[in-house]
């Protein structure tokens, strides 16, 4: 067999795919989560995302009564989160001063009550 | 360690399963050593210098290891008795007819001639990727090589010859099929 004769048997059988394994042992080694990793699914629907998630924002500031207030501090909790305890600690004070509640009366309203106080 | 094992698979696997075929296991049992070949692969903690050839010779050691079990050995030649074959089907006759003789041919082959052959034409190997792989010179890679493909050569035209010898013969019989009988004329 001359090298033109050769060449071109190789030629013939190069052209001829081999029999590809079936399609479960690939997902059987691989998995399914590369059809589902996040680039994959992230990617494509990032922008998407993000619209959807600023458009949430917009829509929820808009509707709270306290936004002008709270932006400013907003920006400063985002930025040290430190703030933020101190921020929850401040508005809670006023819903949780069980003191100033029970003790309010004491101070404003007159005695209900027949038996004098006993300092006098 | 980052390394597309999985590209390398869909890249490689074909022909990986077609090298299991010359070494003489069946396509299940390829399968299986693929599978083997891969999950070993894809837990390595250091990266091969060349992963192809790596990955060619690790499921070589797979295969051959493979091949020594008795019942395997039954259940491929009930396999090999059921005819799977061995290259994804043509659409056209001709090639199909020329494949199953090229099948057959190879599979009569000696397994060094065999797996030679494959290495060369499918895994596109040079003669000297060859002899590293199997232990022996270029020289004698090369020589298997040619001989083999002789062989194969040799086989593959009498088939060609027995085609078309078998083609005449279909058409002169529809011929003289078509041709008006002898007292009509």
């Amino acid at each position: 067999m001359n090298e033109n004769e050769m060449k071109s048997l190789e030629r013939e059988l190069r052209s001829w795919q081999p029999r590809r394994p079936s399609a479960t042992l690939k997902h059987r080694l691989f998995g399914f989560s590369r059809l589902f990793r996040p680039a994959w699914v992230f990617g494509p629907l990032a922008p998407a995302m993000a619209c959807a998630l600023l458009t949430l924002a917009v829509y929820n500031s808009g509707n709270s009564s306290h936004s002008p207030q709270n932006g400013p501090m907003l920006s400063m909790v985002l930025s040290n989160p430190v703030y933020a305890v101190c921020e929850s600690e401040k508005s809670r004070k006023c819903e949780n001063d069980w003191s100033a509640a029970i003790f309010d009366w004491t101070s404003h309203a007159s005695l209900t009550s027949s038996i004098a106080p006993f300092s006098r | 360690m980052e390394f597309d094992w999985e590209k390398l698979y869909s890249r490689k696997a074909a022909e990986l399963i077609l090298y299991g075929r010359a070494l003489g296991l069946s396509h299940g049992e390829a399968e299986d050593v693929l599978q083997e070949t891969f999950l070993t692969l894809t837990q390595l903690e250091q990266l091969p210098s060349q992963p192809d050839h790596y990955c060619i010779r690790s499921f070589r050691n797979r295969a051959l290891n493979y091949k020594r079990s008795l019942w395997r050995r039954l259940t491929r030649e009930m396999e090999a008795l059921a005819g799977s074959h061995w290259f994804e089907k043509s659409n056209e006759d001709s090639v199909e007819g020329m494949q199953t003789a090229a099948v057959d041919c190879l599979a009569a082959l000696p397994q060094e001639q065999r797996e030679t052959i494959v290495l060369k034409i499918w895994h596109r190997c040079t003669f000297e990727e060859i002899g590293e792989l199997l232990d022996i010179s270029p020289n004698t890679a090369a020589g298997r090589y040619r001989y083999g493909l002789q062989k194969l050569k040799i086989q593959l035209k009498g088939e060609n010859y027995e085609r078309e010898r078998d083609e005449i013969a279909r058409k002169g019989i529809a011929f003289l099929a078509a041709a008006p009988a002898f007292g009509d004329a």
